[in-house]
C-alpha cells in the first residue's frame, strides 16, 4: 500500500482527493499548508506527493524544490487550474513527475496517481542480487546461484557505473525489469530520476508523444503542451521496455536522442537537449527485424552499449528449489498461510520437470495459487493449477503438441490452431463458486487471483475466436501484439495444430 | 439577472457525477464544503476588488474557480476568469462590471449547488 500526501488549502479538494485514493487502497496524508506538508514529507516519507501550483503565500514551485531537497526521487503530481498554464510547464521542467488541472477526473487521476506510486517502488526498492533467498528479504529479490545467473549479476557490476546504453534481452517473466532497476541503483545517476515506458503497451502516436513531449495543436486532441519522459527524466535513467515493439517512426527520434541527446516534441520545432541514460529490453529477435527491416539496425547497434542476456528458467533448473522456496516465503506472509511447510517431493518433481515458457514470474503466479488452493501443511501435486501438471503429464507422453507461441498464423488452412482449453480449467461460470471459496477460506490477494482468471479466460477465448491468429486476437482486444506474447507465455496458452476432420481423402 | 448564463444552467450535474466516479456522496459533500466556504471568499473578493487589490483578486478569483470547478460551473468561471485578466488593467469601470457579473453567475450557481447538496 502506498501513502499519497495531498498539500492543497482548498479543502474540497483534499476531502475529494482522500475518498478517491483511500478507495484504491492508498493511504493518504494532507497539509493545507507548504509549511505542513514539507513538515509531512519528512516525517512520513510518502510515495507520491499532490501539490497545489498556488498555495497560499507561496508558489508551489518553490515548495517543489524544497521537496526535492528532501527527497529527489519523489514523484510530485501538482494541481493546477488551468490546463494551459505556463507553471505547469515549467514545473514539469524541474522535474515534476505530471499535473492534472482542475475539475478533477477522479477515475483517470487514480490511475495517475497509482502509476507514480509503481514509479516510486521502481525508484527506491532495492534489488538485491543474492545467491540467497534468505537474504534481504526486504528489499526486490534478483534470486539465483546458477552459473548463469552469476555471468548477469557480473555483467550489471561490470556495466552499472558506466553511462552507456544497455540492452536487456531475454524471455518474457524473466526479470528484465529487475535488472534495468538493479543498473539504475548502482548507477552515478542513482539519486535522479527512473522512468520505464511499455513501448508495446501504447499505439505508436502516443507513445511518441509520451516519450518526446507534444506542442498545443501538435494533433487532434493536443489542447495543450506536454513534457515528454526524456525532458522530464533530465539527469535520470528511462527504462524502455518491449523496444522491439517501437514503431519505426519512434525508432527514428530515439536514435537521434541515443546520438546526440537531442529531440523535438511532436509538433514543436524548439530543439530540446537533455541527459538521460537509455536502457532498453525486449523479448524480440532484433537481429531478424533488422534484416525484416522492421528495427533499424543504426538504433540496435547504438543500444547494445552492452547486452545483458537473462537466461529463461529452463536453462538454470538449478535454481528452481531456490526460487520456489522464496516464493513460497513471500506467498505464505502474504497470504497469512504461515501453516505450510513446504513441498512433497512429487510436487517439486512435477516443478522441476516443468518448462516455465512463462519463467520467474509465472513461478511467482503458480506457487502462490497453490498455496490458496492448500488446505494442509504440505502441498501436493493436486494443489498445483491443473493445466501445469497436465502439461508435464503430456510432455511426458507424447511430444505431439507443440507450444511454438512465437507464430502468429497457422501454417495452413488446412491445419488449423486449436486453443487448449484444459476440462478442469475454470471456465468464467465458475468465477462466482472460485470467489466464494476463496472468501470462505479466508483468502487474500484475491483481486489478482480472479483478474488472472479472468485475463486468461479472455486471452484464451479471443485466441480460440481468431483461430490463433495474434494479430485479429490484438484488434478485438484493443491490445498490442506484444501484450498478446506476453499473456500467452504468461497463462502458457498453447497452441495445437489438428488436421480437421472433414479433410477429403484422395481417391 | 443572467449574464453570459443566459439559456444555460450554472452546472452540470451529469459532467460532475462521471467526473467523480458516480459518487453521488462525494458530490453532495463536496456541495456543501462549497456552500459554507464560496461565500467568505465571495466577500474577500469584494473587499479586494474595492481596495484595487490585485494579488488579492487573483487569488481570491483562482480559489473560487477551483471550487466551483467540481460542478462544472462553466459560466461562473469563465467570468471570474475575465475577471483575473481584466484587473491588471486598473480600469475601475470595467472591474465593476466584471464584479457585477460574477455577483450575478454567483447567484445563480448557489442556487444550483444548494439543490446538489441535498
Amino acid at each position: 500500500m502506498g501513502l499519497v500526501l495531498v498539500i492543497d488549502d482548498d479543502r474540497s479538494l483534499r476531502h475529494m482527493l482522500t475518498q478517491s485514493l483511500q478507495g484504491i487502497e492508498l493511504e493518504v496524508a494532507s497539509a493545507a499548508t507548504a509549511e505542513e506538508g514539507l513538515t509531512l514529507v519528512s516525517e512520513l516519507r510518502p510515495d507520491v506527493v499532490l501539490l497545489d501550483i498556488m498555495l497560499p503565500g507561496r508558489s508551489g514551485l518553490d515548495v517543489l524544490r524544497d521537496i526535492q531537497a528532501v527527497d529527489r526521487r519523489l514523484p510530485v503530481i501538482f494541481v493546477t487550474a488551468d490546463s494551459g498554464s505556463s507553471t505547469a510547464i515549467e514545473a514539469m521542467q524541474l522535474g515534476a513527475y505530471d499535473y492534472v488541472s482542475k475539475p478533477l477526473d477522479l477515475p483517470q487521476l487514480n490511475r495517475l496517481v497509482q502509476a507514480a506510486v509503481d514509479s516510486r517502488r521502481l525508484m527506491s526498492v532495492a534489488v538485491a542480487l543474492s545467491a540467497d533467498s534468505t537474504s534481504d528479504q526486504s528489499g526486490k529479490p534478483f534470486v539465483g546461484r546458477s552459473p548463469e545467473i552469476l555471468e548477469v549479476f557480473k555483467a550489471i557490476g561490470r556495466v552499472a557505473a558506466q553511462d552507456v546504453p544497455v540492452l536487456i534481452r531475454g524471455e518474457s517473466g524473466t526479470g528484465k525489469e529487475l535488472v534495468a532497476q538493479a543498473l539504475y541503483q548502482h548507477s552515478h545517476r542513482q539519486n535522479q530520476p527512473f522512468m520505464a515506458i511499455n513501448c508495446a503497451a501504447l499505439p505508436d502516436t502516443l507513445l511518441e508523444s509520451e516519450l518526446f513531449g507534444h506542442e498545443k495543436g501538435a494533433f487532434t486532441g493536443a489542447d495543450r503542451r506536454r513534457i515528454g519522459k526524456f525532458e522530464q527524466c533530465h539527469g535520470g535513467t528511462i527504462f524502455l521496455d518491449e523496444v522491439g515493439d517501437m514503431a519505426p517512426i519512434v525508432q527514428g527520434k530515439v536514435l537521434r536522442l541515443l546520438q546526440d541527446q537531442r529531440f523535438e516534441r511532436v509538433g514543436g520545432n524548439e530543439t530540446i537537449s537533455t541527459d538521460v541514460r537509455v536502457i532498453a529490453a525486449t523479448n524480440r529477435p532484433l537481429e531478424e527485424m533488422v534484416e525484416a527491416k522492421t528495427f533499424r539496425a543504426d538504433l540496435l547497434y547504438r543500444l547494445n552499449g552492452m547486452t545483458i542476456f537473462l537466461p529463461p528458467l529452463r536453462h538454470r533448473r538449478e535454481d528452481i528449489p531456490l526460487l520456489l522456496k522464496h516464493f513460497l516465503a513471500r506467498a505464505q506472509q502474504s497470504l497469512n498461510k504461515m501453516n505450510i511447510e513446504g513441498m512433497s517431493p512429487e510436487c517439486l518433481d512435477i516443478l522441476m520437470n516443468y518448462s516455465w515458457p512463462g519463467n520467474v514470474r509465472e513461478m511467482q503466479s503458480i506457487v502462490q495459487q497453490a498455496v490458496l488452493n492448500s488446505i494442509g501443511p504440505i502441498i501436493i501435486p493436486e494443489f498445483l493449477p491443473r493445466e501445469l501438471t497436465q502439461s508435464v503429464l503430456n510432455a511426458g507422453e507424447s511430444g505431439s503438441s507443440w507450444t511454438d507461441l512465437s507464430n502468429s498464423t497457422p501454417k495452413s488452412t488446412d491445419e488449423p490452431v486449436r486453443i487448449v482449453e484444459d476440462p478442469h480449467h475454470p471456465t468464467i461460470a465458475d468465477l462466482g463458486a472460485f470467489i466464494e471459496s476463496q472468501l470462505k477460506s479466508n483468502a487474500t490477494e484475491l483481486y489478482t487471483a480472479v483478474l488472472d482468471k479472468v485475463e486468461r479466460y479472455l486471452f484464451t477465448r479471443v485466441l480460440q475466436e481468431t483461430n490463433g491468429n495474434q494479430s485479429q486476437a490484438a484488434e478485438i482486444l484493443g491490445v498490442t501484439r506484444g501484450k498478446i506474447r506476453d499473456r500467452i507465455a504468461v497463462f502458457n496458452i498453447s497452441m495445437e495444430r489438428r488436421v480437421r476432420a472433414d479433410t477429403k481423402v484422395e481417391g | 439577472m443572467n449574464t453570459l448564463g443566459d439559456g444555460q444552467s450554472a452546472t452540470d450535474r451529469d459532467v460532475a457525477l462521471k467526473r467523480l466516479g458516480g459518487d453521488e456522496k462525494l458530490l453532495s459533500t463536496l456541495a456543501k464544503f462549497f456552500l459554507e466556504d464560496a461565500p467568505g471568499l465571495m466577500t474577500q473578493l469584494h473587499n479586494d476588488v474595492d481596495a484595487q487589490n490585485i494579488d488579492g483578486v487573483l487569488r481570491r478569483a483562482h480559489s473560487l474557480r477551483g471550487l466551483s470547478a467540481t460542478f462544472e460551473a462553466l459560466p461562473f468561471q469563465q467570468v471570474a476568469r475575465e475577471l483575473e485578466s481584466v484587473v491588471r488593467s486598473m480600469n475601475q469601470e470595467l472591474i465593476e462590471l466584471k464584479w457585477n457579473q460574477l455577483k450575478a453567475e454567483y447567484e445563480r450557481l448557489f442556487a444550483e449547488v444548494q439543490r446538489l447538496a441535498r
